[in-house]
């Protein structure tokens, strides 16, 4: 929220008002609208667990989906079919885990209907390649920024390499930092192994990147305290419109948390429709103005006879190794 | 040879070697030769290559007349003719047409004379100011006219005037609304100026709506031109008894506001920023007050407002939608005089008069806004927040002669916003510490305009005027923390701070002439160059750490954007010319090019508009008018917010262009009234909306990529019935309109066709003012309009998030999440319901010793109508068939209802 231009045109209105501008319902028909699938699947081609969520669109709040069959096709042949849901805790959604194996060019459709097929909604994707890192520099960095707690971080130079041959290409990159929350000792014949449980968090500092800060240095989320609130990248989205068949080194931090195992750097080729959506997410995370000042976030969809986004996205990552990975042996 | 029955008949033909050969045939009917003298006989005569005089003597011996001539008369052309007439009087006239001579008939006699051939009258230019008598204040769009040769003309945007008329005696009558008119009888024998001095008349001083009859009205080639007296702009009530400009103008047909109670202005279903809002020739960029609730422009500075919405006059150029041309006042040139005004948002003064007399005046008035000053004592200590607005205008008038005249003019406005924090706090983990915070927030934005203007005459028909101006509107916006720790052992202290900074310059040089080669053409041309330097936004953010003295942390970031300079170039030639009695014409073209980044756009911008006079009191108009803008304000807000930035076209975003047809009627037969229909259809090329999912604040970077280039198009027809005179005036507006927009790329509404925001079917305006004497009179307005469109979420559906956001943690493994969310399936699919409200206000006037004052009372929205301002999707939880579940709701803020204020003013 751009908090000083908020507060100065609510001061302004309440100004011209007199502290004396009133409220009222007005009539509004929420109810006319038939109730439609809402399917959201951001998939990723290496995962043999991936998720696909429906819930029933609705005037009041979107509800949980758990009646529904989905079907999965690829290259047009049915390969699995799923009934069985788990209600995500906060019931707005039914979620169907799919197991399909999914190769890079592969067509998926995804296809959810109701058991008496009173309901049918689909969408249909296709697999793009990914676009492989180049190579991953790694410097420790003193002091950036301490908004994240961290005085010291990484410094990631992450080159790729675009060959869209002038076509746009969008990504998403995906930091994901493995810290050893636990430790124990195992025991493996005579000797003592040290064992390690790691955590995953997602953090990242967009070192004012021109590409994933698209043009606009100095965000909210670096600079609560800035002047201007943009709309920041919480997503670690991106397109090639500034590098088209360029290469191209991506500048971030990473904090040096204690114990930082290893960090795998994700680089997903996402579509057109996964960087709007994500894009959509983004604004609405940022909260610049309320609502009375600008008009509510669209989502673009892509599912047929329905809602929401069907996406699925193929990877490249590198590990970087932080701490010695050497066991530790105890006598 | 024809025989015929009482005819007389005679065929001469020459031959070349004789002077008179006569070869055809005479055929004489004896009877006929009685018959002569009877009217009712015909004379068919032949004659090729004939003598004059032989001609004549043929007549002589063939009729009852006898030719009388003297030596002047000079018979000896040769001619042919075939006749063929009734009578003798229409023979003559054919046989004497292109001969210098002419006839009587006497009796029997004919007598010949020498034609004296008159020479054609010489011409002769009149011109010369219009001023107020007292004031010397120049008066714009007064009529002049001569009575004797039944031409006329106006008064320019600078009060001066050139008519040229035959050589002798004229009539000419010179008059003004609101002035006692003058008649000037002379004899017209060389070039005449004269400087005419009309004298106010308070009697007649009731509000009319239109002054001049040439640029505006039945008489006026121009369509959708309308003048507003400053007169009327102070009378009609508004909120917080602030007379303002713009919301006088909101009150004609096919003008619409934004939000309800903001000055913004929508013309014919375009955006604000497609407005050529013109202070004394110089184009504002920010006119907005208080986010939009006030206009910039102070009544007491202002002399005229004229507004166009058809037919543009090829002066103009470089907005699409309208031209709002704000004249200021020039000062009075006898004595000292001025006004000071006191509402509940501002307080106003006025003050003018000469420097030296007859020669230089000046004009300044300031208004500021003092809620901030009130309010102070109400606020804590440790934190105040401060709002204020003010105005300044100045303006120096300098007559180095009759012919070459000097102005000055300075304005200078800024709405400014303070807040500041103190807070001391213990911190309860360390003994006897102590901690202070400050935070200090301002922001302020505004326009700085300077100009320099010329007029010189040099001659009785070429007037010119020359414009040099600066002009700025810039957005500051600046947030400064400090704290400091303390105890026994450690002081530290930390500081924060972020400037943020973005606006326009434009350096202009405009040359403009007007051209009176004769009372039927009024030509005007010239050229105007823009230099315009866009500085989209550039924000610092600096933070310090010390500790005991020791700088252990600092960072210091900035984003720069560069400038963009841009030239605008454009040279103009327009014409209003009567064709014949009942046609006239204004024709012009307006070409103007720009340049920025390396990429230069041209525009042939034809303008066209025609009257044709059906009776005196009727009038036929259709009008043609190409425009093209090269700039685009980016917001994302219904309010008028400082973070709007106006950013160029570029190479991939084209200019916009718009292609306007309107026709119309008007008409002026019942006394006092005047009538007028308006239908027009725009199309609109190259408009800008953003993209779904994007918006703007504040940051220019990467904004191409998030709009979308589309076409718009808007029409509609317009109803004005406005009683001009009498104690009683007013008028009724009724606007039908349709206004959507459209974006092929997809990117918004899916390629579909949507309503424009302020997409408005209805829009009724009553305005009534009554004079009951000198010292009271009321005005009062209602207005109605359907309701615009806005998105709103119609249902809801769920989003997902997925487990990887940055900055976060999963100490549980990872978990998407998913969430209910407004759907918005197509763009502007919710109206609002209509807006209507009545202002009234009630002045009191009383003369005193030393000048005059003023209560007025007014009310805003009378019978507090709960209109929407704001319209926000909320939500509450009720009970469905023994369940829980969310509700949404549409919540609408009605940020204006009844408002009472009350105004006093002192004239002196």
């Amino acid at each position: 929220m751009n908090k000083y231009i908020l507060v100065a045109a609510t001061v302004a209105l309440a100004l011209i008002s007199i502290l004396t501008s009133c409220e009222n319902k007005l009539e509004f028909d929420f109810g006319t609208k038939d109730s439609r699938f809402v399917i959201n699947a951001l998939l990723n081609v290496d995962s043999i667990n991936n998720d696909v969520y429906v819930s029933y669109s609705d005037p009041y709040e979107a509800t949980p989906a758990n009646d529904a069959i989905v079907k999965v096709y690829v290259n047009g042949d049915l390969k699995e079919t799923v009934d069985q849901s788990e209600i995500i805790k906060n019931n707005v959604g039914a979620k169907y885990r799919i197991h399909c194996k999914f190769k890079v060019n592969d067509l998926i459709k995804i296809d959810v209907s109701t058991k008496e097929k009173t309901k049918h909604a689909w969408a249909e994707v296709k697999i793009l390649p990914p676009t492989p890192i180049e190579k991953i520099e790694v410097s420790p960095k003193e002091y950036i920024n301490e908004v994240l707690g961290y005085k010291n971080h990484y410094q990631f130079k992450i080159t790729i390499d675009d060959h869209s041959q002038g076509e746009d290409y969008y990504y998403r990159l995906v930091p994901e930092s493995y810290i050893r929350s636990k430790e124990w000792a195992i025991k493996v014949g005579s000797k003592y192994v040290k064992a390690y449980e790691l955590e995953k968090r997602i953090a990242m500092y967009l070192d004012n990147d021109f590409v994933l800060m698209d043009g606009i240095p100095l965000t909210s989320s670096d600079n609560q305290e800035a002047a201007i609130s943009t709309v920041y990248n919480y997503y670690g989205i991106f397109s090639n419109k500034f590098f088209k068949d360029k290469s191209y080194t991506l500048n971030i931090s990473i904090p040096a948390f204690y114990y930082l195992d290893n960090v795998v750097i994700r680089l997903l080729r996402i579509s057109k429709h996964e960087y709007s959506y994500f894009k959509a997410i983004n604004t609405i995370d940022s909260d610049i103005f309320g609502e009375q000042f600008s008009e509510p976030v669209i989502f673009e969809t892509n599912v047929n006879g329905g809602l929401g986004i069907v996406a699925i996205s193929s990877e490249s990552s590198q590990k970087i190794q932080i701490m010695n990975p050497k066991e530790e042996i105890y006598d | 040879m024809i025989k015929r029955k009482n005819r007389i008949t005679i065929s001469i033909k020459g031959i070349q070697t004789s002077r008179l050969c006569i070869l055809g045939l005479l055929l004489l009917i004896a009877s006929s030769i009685q018959a002569q003298v009877n009217s009712t006989k015909e004379y068919i005569f032949t004659f090729k290559n004939a003598n004059l005089k032989e001609i004549v003597s043929t007549l002589e011996s063939k009729s009852i007349y006898s030719f009388v001539y003297g030596e002047d008369v000079k018979l000896t052309k040769n001619i042919s003719l075939q006749l063929h007439e009734k009578s003798i009087e229409k023979l003559l006239d054919i046989l004497f047409k292109d001969q210098p001579i002419t006839y009587e008939i006497k009796g029997k006699h004919i007598i010949l004379k020498k034609k004296t051939i008159k020479r054609a009258p010489r011409r002769f230019t009149i011109s010369g100011y219009l001023t107020d008598k007292s004031s010397q204040e120049t008066l714009i769009g007064a009529n002049i006219f001569e009575n004797n040769h039944r031409e006329g003309t106006t008064t320019n945007a600078y009060g001066f005037y050139s008519i040229t008329l035959p050589e002798g005696k004229s009539n000419l009558a010179f008059s003004y609304i609101g002035y006692e008119s003058i008649n000037k009888e002379l004899e017209l024998r060389k070039d005449t100026l004269i400087n005419i001095e009309l004298k106010s008349n308070t009697l007649l001083q009731e509000v009319v709506i239109e002054g001049s009859r040439q640029e505006t009205g039945l008489k006026s080639t121009q369509m959708g031109a309308i003048d507003i007296p400053i007169e009327h702009i102070k009378n009609t009530p508004t909120l917080l008894g602030e007379a303002d400009v713009m919301k006088t103008l909101q009150l004609m047909p096919g003008v619409q506001a934004g939000a309800e109670g903001s000055a913004g202005i929508y013309v014919r279903g375009g955006s604000p920023d497609q407005n050529l809002i013109l202070l004394d020739g110089v184009p504002v960029y920010n006119v907005d007050h208080l986010f939009g609730f006030f206009s910039v422009f102070t009544p007491e500075a202002v002399k005229k407002v004229s507004l166009f919405k058809s037919s543009f006059p090829a002066r103009f150029g470089g907005r699409l939608s309208s031209v709002i041309d704000v004249r200021t006042n020039d000062g009075d040139m006898n004595r000292y005089h001025g006004s000071l005004s006191i509402g509940l948002l501002s307080s106003k003064i006025n003050f003018e008069g000469p420097i030296i007399k007859n020669k230089t005046s000046f004009n300044i008035s300031a208004r500021r806004s003092y809620l901030d000053v009130l309010a102070n004592p109400f606020m804590s200590k440790d934190e105040k927040i401060a709002y204020y607005f003010y105005d300044i205008n100045a303006k120096i008038n300098h007559r180095f002669s009759d012919r070459s005249r000097l102005f000055i003019s300075f304005y200078k406005g800024e709405d400014q916003f303070k807040h500041k924090l103190n807070e001391n706090y213990n911190n309860g983990y360390v003994p006897e510490s102590k901690n202070d915070f400050v935070n200090k927030t301002s922001f302020y934005w505004g326009n700085t305009i300077a100009a320099i203007r010329w007029n010189y005459i040099f001659n009785n028909k070429l007037f010119s005027n020359t414009t040099v101006s600066y002009n700025r509107y810039q957005f500051n916006l600046r947030n400064f923390n400090i704290e400091n720790s303390k105890n026994k052992d450690y002081i530290s202290t930390s500081r924060y701070d972020s400037k943020y900074q973005s606006g326009i310059k434009d350096l202009a040089y405009n040359l403009d002439f007007d051209y009176h080669p004769i009372p039927s053409h009024h030509i005007r041309f010239g050229a105007n160059y823009l230099y315009h330097q866009f500085r989209p936004e550039v924000m610092t953010n600096a933070s310090e750490e010390n500790d005991n003295g020791i700088i252990n942390k600092e960072l210091y970031t900035t984003q720069n954007n560069p400038s963009i300079f841009a030239h605008e170039i454009s040279a103009y030639l327009e014409d209003d010319f009567n064709v014949t009695d009942k046609l006239s014409i204004n024709a012009g073209v307006n070409l103007s090019s720009f340049f920025v980044q390396q990429k230069k756009y041209y525009a042939i911008q034809p303008r066209l508009s025609t009257r044709y006079e059906l009776s005196k009191d009727l009038a036929l108009k259709g009008s043609y008018s190409r425009t093209c803008q090269y700039t685009h304000l980016l917001t994302s807000s219904s309010l008028s917010l400082p973070t709007d930035l106006w950013v160029p076209i570029t190479k991939n975003i084209k200019p916009m262009t718009a292609d306007q047809y309107c026709l119309g009627t008007y008409y002026q037969g019942l006394k006092n009234w005047e009538f007028s229909v308006e239908t027009y259809y725009k199309k609109m090329n190259n408009v800008l909306d953003y993209k779904d999912g994007s918006n703007f604040v504040g940051i220019s970077t990467g904004w191409q990529d998030n709009v979308e280039m589309g076409k718009g198009r808007s029409y509609g027809i317009e109803f004005l019935a406005q009683k001009t005179k009498g104690k009683s005036t007013g008028w009724i507006a009724y606007t039908l309109s349709k206004s959507d927009r459209i974006f092929p790329g997809k990117g918004i509404n899916n390629g579909n066709r949507f309503p424009y925001k302020y997409d408005r079917r209805h829009n009724l305006n009553l305005v009534f003012n009554h004079k009951f004497s000198d010292r009271i009179d009321i005005c009062s307005s209602w207005t109605y309009y359907s309701g615009g469109s806005i998105t709103i979420g119609e249902e809801e559906f769920a989003i997902v998030r997925p487990y990887n956001k940055i900055n976060e943690t999963h100490t549980n493994g990872p978990q998407a999440s998913i969430e209910s969310k407004n759907y918005v399936s197509k763009k502007c699919n919710y109206r609002l319901p209509a807006t209507h409200y009545l202002n009234v206000g009630i002045n009191f006037h009383k003369k005193t010793k030393h000048g005059m004052r003023t209560w007025n009372i007014s009310v805003y929205n009378v019978y507090n109508m709960m209109n929407p301002t704001f319209v926000v999707k909320q939500y509450e939880t009720t009970n469905i068939n023994g369940k829980e579940v969310r509700k949404p709701y549409i919540n609408k803020i009605t940020a204006l209802p009844c408002i009472p204020s009350i105004t006093y003013t002192y004239k002196f």
